[in-house]
């Protein structure tokens, strides 16, 4: 798979969690989905960073580095609608 | 990868205090066993844009830099940790919430000179980044 084809996986996938959240009309069910969404994010960050950062031989690509920022700003959005006690459950997890 | 510290501080491992890391012109981070970060010099502070205050004390992997809790970065000081030794250069692109940026590591950890473990960090400067 190229590289194109993968960051546009990513970014699919992040539309798709962004609307499984934000969409929801029952609030109460927004409020579960939102700390799944924060935790699903911080670990596809995660995992993302694992496998672009590798084993060090080079440093990351400049597309590697927007994907990552792109996830991060989602991240960043999740993490300003959920609880400091979660950030630092899923830091500790992680 | 090119070597960026000077002998001296090598060599000298044991005698390397905040002071002196506070002469060096690259970052220089010293954590113990429980990555607690218990050097951070001047210069790491420069280009980090944090304060001592605001790191001296915590964990440097969930409280400091959250994007250094990697298989690559993490990874290596638990081997160090493991191996009781370590003398590792890698690449690391931080991109958490800052500028991007990447750099090259030396994680040095030599318990028979130093109980610390430590992280030299010398920041590439990108030739196509927009400078102006």
């Amino acid at each position: 798979m190229g590289r194109h084809a993968e960051s546009k996986i990513i970014t699919d996938f992040l539309a798709q969690i962004a609307a499984l959240t934000t969409h929801a009309k029952d609030p109460d069910l927004r409020a579960e989905q939102e700390p799944l969404r924060y935790l699903c994010l911080t670990a596809l960050w995660q995992l993302l960073n694992n496998a672009f950062q590798n084993d060090g031989s080079t440093p990351l690509s400049n597309q590697q580095i927007h994907l990552l920022q792109q996830v991060d700003i989602q991240v960043q959005a999740s993490e300003a609608l959920t609880s400091t006690a979660l950030h630092d459950q899923v830091r500790q997890l992680l | 990868m090119r070597a960026f510290i000077p002998p001296t501080v090598l060599e000298r491992l044991a005698e390397l205090s905040q002071s002196v890391a506070d002469k060096q012109s690259f970052g220089i981070i010293a954590l113990n066993k429980q990555a607690i970060v218990k050097i951070f010099n001047e210069t790491e502070s420069r280009l980090s844009g944090l304060s001592k205050a605001e790191v001296m004390g915590r964990n440097f992997f969930t409280e400091v830099a959250p994007c250094t809790a990697s298989r690559l970065f993490r990874g290596r000081f638990r081997q160090g940790q493991n191996d009781g030794a370590l003398d590792e250069h890698f690449y690391y692109t931080f991109t958490y919430r800052i500028r991007p940026i990447s750099a090259h590591v030396h994680m040095l950890y030599n318990p028979q000179q130093n109980p610390l473990l430590f992280i030299f960090i010398d920041r590439i400067i990108q030739l196509y980044e927009d400078l102006g």
